[in-house]
């Protein structure tokens, strides 16, 4: 089987969106796209599932997808990290879709969101499925591109405009950084093949090389909202469509962890560039100033969006640890906060469509008017705030138990994990906070008016709170999926061997 | 497998679990009274459940059933395991569960979504038992916090007052203990490599002592939060002040208790070389809760507030036994958690149906209702009377085995002063009932009539139980003499 059919499919799926959408309006089946838009989603799904059956038995696979004569580039490399992102991207991207054929009824341009949604979601598994930095770089601004025109899909209100904007213009820049450190590191090996690379540069530091890796931290970390690159966050994310948003802050921002992840262990080999200490700061960084300034939220998905940044700084100290327990926590909490996150932005979204405000206070109650959509507000709050049995908390104590592990080596790190303890704490603060004002208060009078959401986007909402619980309760086989993306990614031999030979 | 089922302590927690969302589920069509006797039969059942793996418990001082690989990754297995210990509390927990469940249909008539409210109450009652049978940590923490969520619930949205902002500062307070608590936790996994409560013991041996002391102390903040010790009591009048009444029974009656449970079954079992060291520091702590407690009870007029402080104070008693480090100190506060459950579970069922009769809960608006409401009074005056230590009542036997456990211990100044803190309790119980019962009645209260049947065979049930805990003490203390020897052995031996 090709192993590029999950990207094929979605590609393919995008092209013939804008064909199909004019012919459901011929025909006068307006819903057409949407429909085309959730196969080509499912489709992929599926294809990705026998990619993961052979990758499970062969654990590494390439490709080069422009022809052989073009050795070095336009690689792709597959293992069990790569299909475990992409199978998050996917998943999510799926579930939205389905979300969006209630949701974005009342707005204009089906065939281009659908299209755009579609590229964006192949320009993810496109990234992690990249075996070299022209791949990797081709398909990451696939993604950027198309996540600006959604962030401002809702072009005639200023707002997503300005928003739409400013993302643009810093994440642009995060990018030309990583253009820059990618020249700096064709420059020293004469390749921008990852295999290559890791091979030249992973054990022997060069300040050039330490400049590249400065640079990549950067550059990905602006994707990846790491503080002091995250500004263009609360306003992107909470600018954007609803089901955007969850896209956004559930699975977009994890490529840059995933760039992260993957360049920083197999190029930057963590025994030789010493990074955790500096990445552990990074994280512990992000992760109070996000959940502090979550707490002064009035706006609804503002919050949310500053919540993402918070979570952000728990997985990239999972990945600070360097440790194999580290990065399963760190990947796990990827899986866990792409769930809980999309699905509270989902809620917000069919809050939004029956209240029309993400103001707090108009807001207040409407959980008792909307009881399945606000039971689901309460287990993605929940289980966002690490509090057990839900999927937030197995994560999270993996990733402090990964800290306190390292502890015993050095002891700055219990203090670290002692800080990441009481962010957790914080950020229970806030999430009690939202939940009271949704689910207990009296309702406003813009509230008391609201519906129950129609049945496809409570179908995505359930599912994702399902997998709360289900997770929660019972984690052993998603945490064995995570761990073995872990394990693949620190397994560098034999990625490094699978092209050089 | 022994027991009645071979599964019973799985299904002791299984039981409520699964029953709650059919509660949900079925709620508005079996109305109130059906939510409510769903609710009552699987506690009853999960009673029954555990009662029935005593057997195996007096035969083999302890039984255990693993249910094998939880989470791979960290060799988790969920093991559930019922000894003297566990026995004593869970059977407490779930047998004034179950009370608390049937006063609840009488009681919440007047309030509204009664489904979500009984579903909340399974959930509740599932964790309490769950963190009493749970042999490992992890699970332990899982149903620690499973507790704290239902229970939130229940306080933010059916409670009296001001319940979001209370119910706010209930979960922030039981949650940063929770978050002290999992990171002694992990800190011990990090050094011993498991989370199985029955191996540690002997793994902590070999662990340098400034890393035990750190884990021995994050862990008891934790539970001393849930216990209402006395500087991270704040949150325990306001809760169990305002919480609708069958949870006040619940929290003030059972819940701290798992504080005090695990105390025993961790702090003390597992870090004795430490603990040894500052249980002298903990009994002046204790002492402290005991005044404190007992001093603010005097100056409440709120019925429900002066229940719930009375409460902090008699945490102090149970702390002070377990700190004794005797075998008569530690069952005597074993016992109080006993006879303390059920009888402050009594006191909290009596003002409910006061509150229920009249619709007063401040004790200088009330009077004369001795004539009016006359089972009743006979159950607070048993009540007050057991928790101020005064025989015959179950209280009295508890009571004096604290204060031997303390002089055993040569802690003369402070059992004195635990010992004077009874005089306290007994003022503010005595002044309470002369203001609620007797003197003259107030005119609008003329009508008033005793509280239904349904609010009143718990309440019998109960003070049947504290009075024949202090006649009878013997039985229930060939269950906990066996728990509280095991402990000290460990003290003696070191």
């Amino acid at each position: 089987m090709a192993l590029t059919w999950p990207i094929d499919l979605l590609v393919l799926f995008a092209i013939i969106a804008p064909v199909v959408y004019l012919v459901g309006v011929k025909v006068k089946a307006g819903k057409l796209v949407d429909a085309w838009a959730v196969a080509g989603f499912a489709l992929s799904l599926i294809s990705l599932y026998l990619l993961y059956a052979e990758v499970s038995v062969k654990k590494i696979i390439t490709q080069y997808w422009a022809g052989s004569q073009l050795r070095g580039v336009a690689l792709l490399e597959i293992d069990m990290l790569s299909i475990f992102m992409a199978a998050v991207f996917i998943f999510i991207g799926l579930l939205t879709a389905i979300y969006s054929t209630r949701y974005m009824e009342h707005d204009s341009g089906h065939g281009e969101y659908y299209t755009l949604l579609l590229l964006m979601v192949a320009g993810m598994v496109g990234v992690a499925f990249a075996g070299d930095f022209f791949t990797f770089f081709l398909f990451w601004e696939l993604m950027c591109i198309t996540s600006y025109v959604l962030v401002a899909f809702r072009k005639t209100r200023w707002e997503p405009v300005e928003a739409g904007f400013k993302y643009l213009i810093m994440s642009s820049a995060g990018s030309a950084t990583v253009l820059f450190a990618m020249s700096i590191l064709y420059g020293l090996t004469g390749s921008l093949n990852f295999a290559y690379l890791s091979r030249t540069l992973s054990t022997a530091p060069t300040p050039w090389s330490i400049l590249a890796l400065a640079m990549i931290i950067l550059g990905l970390g602006v994707k990846a909202a790491v503080v002091p690159f995250h500004t263009w966050l609360p306003d992107a994310h909470p600018a954007a469509p609803s089901s955007i948003s969850a896209m956004l802050s559930g699975v977009v921002i994890k490529t840059g962890i995933y760039g992260l992840i993957r360049m920083m262990l197999l190029i930057f080999a963590p025994d030789a560039y010493n990074w955790q200490i500096v990445m552990a700061v990074f994280a512990v960084l992000t992760m109070t100033v996000g959940n502090l300034m979550a707490l002064l939220q009035s706006d609804l998905k503002r919050l949310l969006a500053f919540s993402s940044i918070g979570q952000i700084g728990y997985i990239i100290f999972g990945l600070s640890v360097a440790s194999v327990y580290g990065l399963t926590g760190g990947l796990f909490h990827v899986m866990n906060h792409a769930i809980s996150k999309a699905l509270l932005f989902l809620c917000s979204g069919a809050f939004l469509l029956a209240v029309e405000s993400r103001n707090l206070d108009d807001l207040a109650g409407i959980g008792r008017k909307m009881k399945i959509t606000g039971f689901a507000f309460i287990v993605g709050s929940m289980a966002l705030a690490g509090v057990p049995p839900l999927n937030g908390f197995q994560s999270e104590f993996m990733i402090i138990l990964s800290g306190l592990q390292k502890g015993a080596a050095d002891s700055s790190w219990y203090m670290l994990s002692a800080i990441m303890v009481l962010n957790i704490l914080f950020s229970v603060g806030y999430y009690l906070r939202i939940i009271q004002i949704i689910v207990l208060r009296e309702p406003s009078s813009l509230a008391s008016k609201a519906r129950e959401a129609p049945a496809p986007m409570l179908f995505s909402m359930a599912i994702l709170a399902l997998l709360c619980i289900v997770i929660g309760v019972y984690p052993g086989p998603f945490v064995g999926l995570a761990n073995q993306a872990a394990q693949a990614a620190f397994n560098l031999d034999a990625y490094v061997k699978a092209v050089i030979g | 497998m022994a027991g009645i089922t071979g599964y019973d302590m799985l299904l002791a927690v299984l039981v409520p679990a699964v029953v709650a969302p059919v509660c949900f589920v079925a709620g508005r069509k079996i109305g109130r009274v059906g939510n409510g006797l769903l609710a009552t039969a699987a506690v009853a059942i999960s009673t029954l459940l555990l009662a029935g793996s005593s057997g195996t418990v007096f035969s083999a001082g302890r039984s255990v059933e693993n249910y094998g690989v939880w989470i791979g990754l960290f060799k988790l297995d969920a093991v559930f395991m019922q000894d003297f210990l566990s026995l004593t509390i869970s059977l407490l927990i779930a047998g004034v569960s179950t009370l608390a469940a049937f006063y609840s249909i009488a009681y919440m008539s007047h309030e509204h979504n009664q489904e979500m409210y009984f579903t909340a109450l399974l959930l509740f009652v599932s964790g309490m038992i769950g963190v009493v049978l749970s042999a490992n940590l992890i699970l332990f923490y899982l149903f620690w916090e499973l507790m704290l969520i239902p229970s939130y619930f229940l306080i933010a949205y059916w409670g009296t007052g001001r319940p979001r902002v209370v119910g706010f500062k209930y979960f922030m307070f039981t949650h940063a203990g929770a978050a002290s608590l999992i990171s002694g936790i992990l800190l011990t996994y990090s050094v011993t490599g498991t989370f199985n409560l029955l191996e540690l013991s002997n793994l902590l041996n070999n662990v340098a002592p400034g890393i035990l002391k750190a884990i021995m102390i994050l862990m008891f903040i934790g539970f001393a939060v849930k216990l209402a010790v006395f500087p991270v009591h704040t949150w325990l009048p306001d809760a169990h002040a305002e919480a609708p009444t069958p949870i006040s029974v619940l929290l003030s009656g059972v819940m701290i208790k798992t504080g005090a449970y695990a105390i025993v079954r961790m702090t003390l079992t597992l870090f004795p070389s430490e603990l040894a060291k500052i249980a002298y520091g903990l009994s002046v702590l204790a002492v402290i809760t005991m005044l404190w407690g007992g001093f603010m009870a005097f100056a409440q007029t709120d019925l429900k507030r002066m229940l719930a402080y009375s409460s902090v104070s008699q945490v102090g008693y149970i702390l002070f036994g377990l700190t004794s480090l005797t075998a008569l100190g530690l069952a005597g506060g074993l016992f109080n958690v006993i006879t303390h459950g059920v009888a402050k579970g009594l006191l909290f069922m009596c003002a409910g149906a006061i509150i229920y009769a009249t619709g007063i809960r401040d004790i200088n608006k009330l009077g004369g209702l001795a004539g009016k409401m006359p089972i009743t009074a006979v159950a607070t005056l048993c009540g007050a009377l057991s928790i101020a230590g005064t025989p015959p009542f179950g209280g009295f036997a508890s009571e004096w085995m604290i204060f031997a456990g303390g002089f055993a211990a040569h802690y003369t100044i402070l059992t004195s002063l635990a010992v004077a803190a009874t005089i306290v309790t007994a003022g503010y119980y005595l002044r309470m009932i002369k203001r609620v019962f007797f003197g003259e009645c107030p005119a609008n209260l003329n009508g008033t009539k005793e509280a239904p049947l349904s609010m009143l065979l718990p309440i019998s049930i109960l003070t049947f139980l504290t009075v024949a805990f202090g006649i009878f003490a013997y039985a229930p203390l060939q269950v906990i003499y066996p728990a509280a020897e095991a402990v000290a052995k460990i003290f003696t031996g070191a």
